[in-house]
């Protein structure tokens, strides 16, 4: 039978209609980036938080002067998300915990083996992030992962009742309820199998529980990839061009938006010719009402009368 | 001969369904809240469903008490002025939904600064100014308030529920409800007539 995976249900509607959260191993060699592992799971948000935060170098302000003098340094984009991942049976409880085991790894540095010992390589820049629309698959520094077992709502458990009388060859007792679901699951399970999906609740490992549901939050700092900028304008957009997002690729950023096209100031610049101020463009009617509107210093009254501001 | 770019200005939602959503009420009310990058004089404006608000003057001092004196010494700096606003920006269908992911995308953009043709480097600092909410304004006739934005947040709240669509192959969630704050020092309005006593605008901070 294939590898389980997910409980069926929440694969199959996550296939449909959602995404998983997928976190992958990158390595870069020669300058391309290769991706070496990929953990990717779909999971129940609980909490999702991204914050821009700006630094800047502010100089000393001579006593009474009203203003500072800033300078602007950059902009450090941080993401934290919280989900759960519930567990039906002890299959999925399985995978749940591996899939943090893997998540937990990622926080640790990065390290490169030499001789016998490794050597430090200092923060683990090499992972990515995808989150459908709201991560785009985006280089990334994880700062935390914290990992919470909700113990209220359950563990699996071992069971070692035995079933029968009879013991199997080479065994010297019945086999345990624990024993024949793990079996039974793995061969045969189904709606018509001998097992069914949820009816995997016991396992046979003396000793160990696997968690009915997880709570997980992950913080990250997302890096800007090599070569990448952040801003308007900038060396990949034409003298004519440097009012518009310095990426060039036809893509909103940070998040996604489907199938509608990027706004005009995204717009890729080796095609569109540029637009002079004094010069007649296609507008929407909101870029025409409101430029009217700032123009003229005008608000629009509650009955809907255009007046000068005061 | 090299010309340019008009910036872009990004108004509230008005497709089709506008009028059953919080941007019809808004447009009708005038409560639109519009953020300015000032390196780019690209705009783009949100109904303003403020959650809180908050403008603290604070002034740079130094206070020491001696003995036997029934006033503190107190030497006094400058004063500094920072605004914390915190709005929502909510969705009732996929197309509206779209729109404000696109223009929240604008908002974040807007904590970038303008980059040098050459190297890349910041060339003009990502000041913002903010203009809309009648709270928040600076006087001397201007309707908005120039800031440093330090830090946006953008939280979006999973009990509200998402809007879901797998039209483009990535997948799309948005989020029906998102709260958006905004942590900024203001920028100080200087008016230098002649008539003033003090450097700022007469009717500095204009709160009406």
């Amino acid at each position: 039978m294939a590898p389980y995976r997910q409980f069926s249900n929440v694969q199959n509607l996550g296939d449909k209609a959602y995404f998983p959260l997928r976190i992958s191993k990158t390595s870069l060699e020669d300058g391309e980036r290769e991706t070496t592992r990929v953990y990717e799971r779909y999971i129940f948000l609980t909490s999702y938080d991204e914050s821009f935060e700006s630094n800047w170098d502010v100089g000393d302000r001579p006593l009474g002067r009203l203003n500072a003098q800033y300078n602007y340094k950059q902009t450090i984009r941080k993401v934290s998300i919280g989900f759960k991942m519930p567990a039906r049976n002890v299959a999925e409880a399985k995978k749940n915990l591996d899939f943090c085991s893997g998540l937990a790894n990622l926080v640790y540095g990065d390290y490169a083996r030499v001789g016998d010992g490794f050597a430090y390589q200092g923060a683990n820049l090499k992972n990515k992030i995808k989150f459908g629309n709201l991560l785009r698959n985006e280089l990334c520094y994880f700062e935390e992962f914290s990992f919470i077992p909700n113990m209220e709502a359950g563990v699996y458990e071992y069971n070692g009742t035995e079933v029968g009388v009879v013991a199997r060859q080479n065994e010297n007792s019945p086999p345990t309820v624990g024993q024949l679901q793990e079996e039974y699951f793995q061969n045969d399970r189904g709606p018509d199998g001998l097992i069914k999906e949820t009816d995997y609740v016991y396992h046979n490992q003396k000793g160990k529980v696997y968690p009915r549901e997880i709570n997980v939050t992950l913080s990250a700092v997302i890096v800007v990839d090599q070569g990448d900028l952040l801003g308007f304008g900038g060396p990949k957009r034409g003298v004519e061009h440097q009012k518009r997002w310095s990426q060039n690729t036809n893509r909103d950023w940070p998040h996604g938006t489907g199938p509608i096209p990027v706004l005009r100031y995204m717009y890729p610049t080796n095609n569109v010719t540029p637009i002079a101020e004094g010069e007649e463009e296609a507008l929407t009617d909101e870029e025409i009402i409101q430029r009217y509107i700032d123009e003229r210093r005008l608000q629009i009254s509650e009955r809907g009368n255009l007046n000068i501001i005061e | 001969m090299s010309v340019t770019e008009r910036p872009q200005i990004r108004g509230i939602y008005s497709g089709p369904d506008a009028n059953v959503s919080v941007a019809g009420f808004a447009r009708d009310r005038n409560y639109v809240l519009t953020f300015k990058h000032v390196g780019t004089g690209h705009s783009v404006s949100f109904p303003s469903i403020i959650d809180s608000f908050s403008d603290t003057h604070a002034p740079n001092a130094n206070e020491r008490v001696f003995a036997g004196t029934p006033n503190p010494l107190i030497t006094q700096g400058s004063t500094g002025r920072e605004v914390n606003l915190t709005f929502k920006v909510l969705s009732a269908s996929l197309e509206e939904a779209r729109y404000n992911t696109q223009s929240i995308n604008m908002l974040l953009q807007m904590m970038y600064a303008r980059l040098d043709i050459e190297d890349g480097k910041p060339l003009v600092d990502p000041f913002i100014r903010i203009s809309g909410f009648s709270m928040l304004k600076d006087g001397g006739g201007r309707n908005s308030t120039k800031c440093l934005i330090r830090n946006i947040t953008y939280s979006l709240d999973p009990d509200e529920g998402f809007i879901m669509s797998k039209e483009s192959a990535e997948g799309e969630l948005h989020p029906i409800s998102v709260t958006i704050n905004i942590s900024a020092i203001a920028i100080l309005p200087v008016d230098n007539s002649e008539d003033r006593s003090q450097p700022y605008p007469s009717d500095y901070p204009r709160y009406r």
